[in-house]
């Protein structure tokens, strides 16, 4: 479904551009039809950039990324033909909505731009159909952002992506600004719409207890490469690279710590 | 909404209220007696020009006790009469009323070639952030923004009106005499504009809802007209309406140097007479012209934000 090879893109740097940084550096996966793909790293790995790449708004300076067999990197046709295939969800939900648009805006300015509901009563039904799948209620659509909450601007986030009909989801760190309860519905309600929609997920985090529940396979970032790849709990268990094996001790060691604090408070 | 005007005219009242106090205040307190500088310029004894100057002062009320004085003058004010010039006995409002079309005229040309210049500058320089037309427009805006406007006024005067003999130097024949004042009066302004512009075209580029719209698949320029203006261009509303009030209130310096018979010219005059009615009736309009134009721009937020909106109906 999703193959990226041998990636790389650096930028530009210093008062004069003069020095290039290395964001991501050769960088391979192969995300297979309906699974759950993580990439784990801390802040400033590359993370973002490569995600960027997936969804064709950076080129990469070298590499291919190819959607449904198609290379978006090789011409700007190919990537505007997988547009709706590979789409985005990201990590702040209420900056990714206009603040100036209403919520019903939002999630029709999609369908409108690529045509998908010539009259007014498909776009209607459409409405209705991913309201449902992603549980928001009708009261919600004359709203601004402002006037709702994380967790249902998140809601709202997928359901307007659903309307594009996707087969990939990047999952730019969809839950870090949510609190844990809503974290948890929302994570719920991606697993329904993977097994309901069958849809391919690229998850992007730092937190290791998301990425060992929802992801199948696993990729560790450090410094814009891959260290280590595999399913989670094994990389977990038995981790090899040391940057892995310090991420898993300080997991350990801060879940140790909050069950400590957790236990002298009650 | 009917609402949330009512509650913003209500506080206006005060604040319109301290105008008049203070215009009448500056009027009585600022350096210089009127009466001598009437009576400057005439060669009268010692003794006779006391007794003319007291004449004088108990002619016009001046030697009646402040409160007294200030309520006379707000009967007047209220009921639109501005008094009478001290230097000429002419009617203040009348001299308005004929000299008001040419300020408004120059304010409304000078508004329109900021907003177009001074937007359209701003969208460019956000559009190429950093590269070659972003740096050369941020020079000409530092450029416009530093060069006096006396000093404008008179590189434009000697180009078009010494060298080229496209227009007059001074004088008003007609829209056509308010070209260059206008230009004077928006190029000083187009800088601000155009800076600002640029800052909140870049702070909403790097918005969120931007990246996830190009994700979307949407086309460039409905998300630069569509997101990224709309939601650039509300905090230069606020610099716009502040710099129509401030032309609109008299640009003394640009309106003497192409000798335009606007307010700001009247008002230079009367402050070099110590005309301190005349002072006093300007100090009013320019302080309510300015109450009511933070009161549209208010209007104008609470209609275009959405945020605002929200807080209004809340409160």
């Amino acid at each position: 479904m999703l193959r990226v090879v041998h990636v790389s893109k650096t930028f530009a740097a210093g008062p004069f551009s003069q020095k290039r940084i290395s964001a991501v550096n050769d960088v391979s996966f192969h995300v297979p039809a309906k699974t759950s793909f993580g990439i784990l790293g801390n802040s400033g790995c590359g993370k973002t950039t490569l995600a960027r790449m997936m969804l064709g708004l950076i080129r990469p300076d070298s590499g291919h990324i190819l959607v449904d067999g198609e290379d978006i990197t090789a011409r700007r046709s190919q990537l505007q033909r997988q547009r709706r295939t590979i789409q985005l969800l990201f990590q702040h939900p209420e900056s990714a909505l206009d603040p100036h648009l209403r919520i019903q805006d939002s999630l029709l300015e999609p369908l409108l731009a690529h045509r998908l509901a010539p009259d007014s009563e498909t776009r209607q039904r459409k409405l209705e159909q991913v309201m449902a799948l992603t549980r928001i209620s009708t009261g919600l659509l004359g709203r601004y952002p402002h006037q709702i909450s994380g967790g249902e601007a998140q809601r709202i986030c997928i359901a307007r992506v659903l309307l594009l009909e996707p087969k990939i989801l990047v999952l730019d760190e969809p839950t870090s600004m949510l609190d844990v309860s809503v974290q948890a519905e929302i994570f719920a309600l991606l697993r329904s719409l993977q097994s309901s929609l069958g849809l391919t997920y690229v998850l992007i985090s730092h937190d290791l207890e998301i990425m060992r529940r929802f992801t199948d396979h696993l990729a560790v970032m450090q410094n814009g490469r891959f260290v280590e790849q595999g399913p989670p709990d094994f990389l977990f268990d038995c981790p090899r690279h040391p940057f892995t094996k310090e991420l898993v001790e300080n997991e350990r060691f801060f879940s140790i710590a909050s069950h400590r604090d957790a236990s002298a408070a009650l | 909404m009917i609402r949330y005007i009512c509650k913003r005219l209500l506080t206006l009242l005060p604040v319109l209220l301290g105008i008049t106090i203070f215009a009448f205040l500056l009027g009585v307190f600022s350096a210089g007696d009127p009466v001598s500088a009437k009576l400057s310029g005439m060669e009268i004894e010692a003794e006779e020009l006391e007794a003319q100057k007291a004449e004088m002062r108990h002619e016009l009320g001046l030697d009646r006790p402040l409160v007294v004085q200030y309520t006379d003058w707000m009967g007047r004010v209220l009921r639109g009469d501005l008094g009478q010039s001290m230097i000429d006995r002419q009617s203040i409002g009348a001299q308005f009323a004929m000299r008001l079309p040419v300020t408004i005229r120059l304010s409304l040309i000078s508004i329109l070639l900021t907003t177009v210049f001074g937007i359209g500058l701003g969208v460019v320089m956000g559009q190429y952030h950093n590269r070659l037309p972003d740096r050369i427009l941020r020079c000409f805006c530092s450029a416009t923004m530093s060069v006096p406007s006396f000093w404008m006024a008179l590189l434009l005067i000697a180009l078009f009106s010494e060298k080229l003999h496209w227009l007059h130097t001074s004088g008003y024949y007609g829209l056509h005499s308010l070209i260059m004042p206008s230009l004077v009066l928006a190029l000083g302004s187009i800088g601000p504009t155009a800076r600002l512009t640029r800052a909140n075209y870049i702070k909403q580029l790097a918005q969120p809802y931007v990246l996830v719209a190009r994700s979307k698949g949407l086309r460039e320029n409905v998300i630069m007209r569509g997101h990224v203006l709309k939601n650039s261009l509300l905090p230069v509303i606020t610099l716009l309406g502040n710099h129509f009030a401030g032309i609109l209130g008299g640009s003394a310096i640009v309106e003497n140097i192409f000798s335009l018979p606007g307010i700001g010219s009247y008002t230079l005059t009367a402050i070099q007479n110590r005309d301190y009615f005349v002072v006093q009736a300007f100090v009013l309009y320019s302080g309510t012209l300015y109450v009511v134009i933070t009161l549209v721009i208010d209007l104008l937020y609470f209609l275009l934000h959405p945020k605002m909106h929200q807080e209004a109906v809340g409160t």
